[in-house]
């Protein structure tokens, strides 16, 4: 199994614990969550587990490979967060996260 | 004059507390990868682990911050404003630890700061 596998894992669990934080402190749109310690609780699970998957992962790969993953990563919890949140994203928001993310992309690929 | 929206100086704060903390514990590792092998190891290991315990607590610290700030503000909006930290940790290694950047890595900074900049400056008028 590449390295990259656990890396993209390590990327989708941090983005859904980022999520489920927002969800636990502020809920969804008008209403607040009905659990919000339980989905406290998700969010450190998470984003331990996100955090062990990375470091186990990364010294296995060459960098220039890690950063899109990061990069995608707030593409990831911009769209969580509209679908399961109910966030509205505006073109501007998607435009300056798509320039972070092509940023972020250029910091790897220049290694 | 209007108050700056308190979940951008909260995110703020972290932020930066994060990035300290990445550049805490990177100088406690190359302290620690300096006096590795040699006979005074076992006395010169306390100021890397206690550089790694404080880079930890920072970074409790700066999680506590976070916590907050995501209480106040889309996570959407947040969350890649976080990326900034990238650009942090990259000057505060290239002036604390005298590491090399080369243009291509530069313009990656730059373009990161421009998009945060452009998120950020678009919602100052209230954080949703």
């Amino acid at each position: 199994m590449t390295p990259l596998v656990p890396l993209a894992g390590s990327v989708a669990l941090n983005a859904a614990a980022q999520v489920a934080l927002r969800y636990s402190t502020a809920g969804r749109g008008n209403r607040p969550a009905k659990l919000p310690r339980l989905w406290l609780g998700v969010w450190a699970l998470s984003f331990c587990l996100a955090t062990l998957l990375w470091l186990a992962a990364i010294r296995q790969t060459d960098i220039s490979y890690a950063y899109p993953l990061l990069g995608a990563g707030y593409v990831l919890v911009t769209l969580l967060a509209k679908w399961f949140l109910s966030e509205r994203i505006s073109a501007w928001r998607w435009i300056s996260i798509l320039v972070i993310t092509a940023g972020v992309v250029m910091v790897g690929v220049n290694r | 004059m209007s108050v700056v929206p308190r979940a951008e100086i909260l995110a703020v704060a972290s932020i930066l507390l994060g990035a300290i903390a990445q550049l805490t514990m990177k100088g406690a590792l190359l302290l620690w990868g300096a006096h590795h092998g040699k006979p005074e190891f076992a006395l010169s290991m306390a100021r890397p682990a206690a550089g790694m315990l404080l880079g930890l607590l920072i970074y409790a610290t700066g999680t506590l911050f976070w916590l907050k700030a995501v209480a106040r503000a889309s996570i959407s909006y947040l969350y890649p404003l976080s990326a900034a930290s990238y650009a942090l940790v990259a000057v505060g290694g290239h002036f604390l630890f005298r590491e090399r950047i080369e243009a291509g890595r530069w313009i990656g900074i730059a373009v990161i700061t421009l998009g945060v900049a452009l998120l950020a400056l678009k919602n100052l008028g209230g954080s949703e």
